[in-house]
């Protein structure tokens, strides 16, 4: 025996001593008895090597969150057709094209600050206005809900499930649920510059201040640029297509999909926002101005996740967490540095 | 080790699922899930794209569950699957999950990444945590699927595409720093060799005695 044979890393090392250590049974016990009788100069490294087996036995990796691990198990069930709570039946397809889903759902969220133009409220239209700091679920006439966040606007005709193409214009921010009809008509979200529209199963879109924005959560979209044939993108889950201002190119990236409608739990998901964006949402859902007092940095990444039931609370979290004051005083708020 | 993970529940699920029964998906996505998205994120840092590749790892166990074959240990299957796709994913983008892997290397994991659980010593689990920090990701990779998902070594290779003989290297590097950052525990461990000699010597001048 060379002298590594036996050294402390080589027995930790050592399948059958990790064995031995963790799951012992009788033939491994007998083996390194023995073993130890035979060499009981080893006796030393034998201990110490146990001990560090039960210090790697002990380590653990993090565990992903409950929602992301619930989230995804929707995704799946929805992918092959069944809904996750559904999973105590065998599903009534039992080919292999199952997985194309007799009910298609979709989900959206679309904001737009831009285009006042149509809010003029024509005959057999709906509109469906929130106020700042209100969201607000609805049903739809073709069976189909929407979650409107705060300060944003829906605009559909009142005969929408006897539309060829069922299109709403949105304003603000919403989450759309949609039921598909068994004559496959479209479903068409219209924000000022993007036309959204519903291919499969599950998706998100969003658009927020200055830029226009559509998260995929499952199944597919298609994103066209409204009075543009060519610009089109087609989204995977997981896809985020945004539209900067002034600018006529849609760029596409992967995000985490929960966060961007986190909202409709009246949660924010930050993550690595800059303070002025931070701002900019506060102004949007709560309707106040926010002031920066002094010369704090607006380029400061935030990250967290905040509740946002009550502006109060939430200046306060957002303060104590970043290390500034958030005074709120009528409809202003002004974030102030400590010192 | 997952307690929650008997091979047998695992066992019957995959025959349920053969028979076409959604449920059993369900049952392994439940034991499994968490699992791999962790083993997953250890491989590639976009979280999103392992999220995808176990929605495909799931989508095409039920879309094939007909044709599944027999396996004798569905976790170690579904960690392979789920290797593949990522593989394939990556592949995509003109990444492997070697080379992935590789650009990892030289970058320490967040400190939420590693937990370490059953350490009573306050000091003990701070080193243990600096540790692993400092293990290359290969290193944390071997020594999680040991000893977290207790794994074998042959199956550690398969998964991670390596050597049996790399997986052991790895075990035994990282048990290196471990020891190196554990220094206390050599010199506990000789004291009380050191007091078990002299008990053994007591003893056997009690037998001399009477």
């Amino acid at each position: 025996m060379n002298d590594d044979t036996f050294s402390v890393e080589a027995l930790v090392a050592d399948e059958r001593f990790q064995a031995w250590v963790l799951h012992p049974t009788p033939d491994l016990r007998l083996f390194w008895e023995t073993f130890q009788t035979d060499h009981p100069d080893r006796r030393a490294a034998v201990d110490e090597a146990r001990r560090l087996v039960q210090h790697w036995a002990g380590v653990r990796p993090a565990a992903p969150t409950a929602d992301e691990v619930a989230d995804l198990r929707t995704a799946i069930f929805e992918r092959i057709g069944a809904t996750s709570s559904d999973t105590g039946r065998v599903l009534p397809f039992p080919n292999r094209r199952n997985w194309l889903p007799a009910r298609w759902v979709a989900a959206a969220s679309v904001v737009l600050l831009l285009g006042l133009a149509w809010w003029l409220q024509t005959p057999g239209e709906v509109r469906v206005q929130t106020a700042y700091g209100q969201t607000r679920t609805l049903t739809l006439p073709d069976g189909s809900t929407v979650t409107l966040n705060a300060n944003s606007s829906l605009r559909y005709p009142d005969n929408l499930d006897a539309q060829a193409v069922r299109e709403l214009h949105l304003t603000g921010e919403a989450f759309f649920s949609v039921r598909h009809t068994a004559d496959h008509r479209p479903f068409r979200v219209r924000t000022t510059r993007l036309n959204v529209e519903v291919l499969g199963t599950e998706f998100n879109v969003s658009e927020r201040w200055n830029r226009e924005r559509v998260v995929l959560e499952s199944g597919k979209v298609r994103v066209m640029l409204a009075g543009n044939g060519g610009t089109t993108a087609t989204l995977k889950p997981g896809d985020l297509v945004e539209l900067q201002p002034g600018t006529a190119h849609l760029n596409q990236r992967r995000v985490a999909p929960g966060t961007y409608s986190a909202w409709r739990q009246h949660r924010w998901k930050l993550q690595r926002e800059p303070l002025a964006d931070v701002a900019l949402r506060l102004e949007e859902t709560f309707g106040v101005r926010v002031v920066f007092a002094h010369d704090t940095d607006r380029r400061r990444l935030v990250s967290g996740e905040v509740p946002t039931h009550d502006l109060s609370a939430l200046c306060d979290i957002l303060g104590e967490t970043l290390g500034l004051r958030f005074v709120r005083s009528g409809d202003e708020v002004r974030i102030e540095e400590v010192e | 080790m997952n307690d929650n993970n008997p091979v047998s529940t695992d066992h019957a699920a995959w025959q349920r699922l053969k028979g076409g029964d959604v449920t059993a998906l369900g049952t392994l996505y439940d034991a499994h899930a968490a699992s791999l998205l962790q083993f997953g994120s250890r491989i590639c840092h976009d979280r999103s794209l392992v999220r995808d590749a176990i929605q495909d790892v799931f989508v095409e166990l039920w879309q094939y569950h007909a044709r599944l074959a027999e396996v004798r240990n569905v976790r170690f299957y579904l960690f392979r699957m789920l290797r593949s796709h990522l593989s394939r994913h990556l592949a995509r983008r003109g990444k492997s999950v070697e080379l992935l892997d590789e650009t990892l290397a030289g970058q320490t994991a967040p400190a939420e990444d590693v937990l370490v659980a059953n350490e009573t010593d306050e000091l003990t689990k701070t080193r243990l945590q600096a540790t692993l920090r400092e293990l290359s990701p290969r290193q944390r990779q071997a020594v999680l699927l040991r000893f977290y998902e207790d794994f074998s070594y042959d199956e550690i290779a398969d998964l991670m595409g390596i050597s049996y003989q790399a997986v052991v290297n790895l075990v035994y590097q990282s048990t290196r720093r471990l020891r190196r950052y554990l220094p206390g525990l050599a010199a506990l461990t000789a004291a009380q060799w050191v007091g078990e000699g002299l008990a053994l010597a007591g003893a056997v001048l009690a037998a001399v005695f009477f």
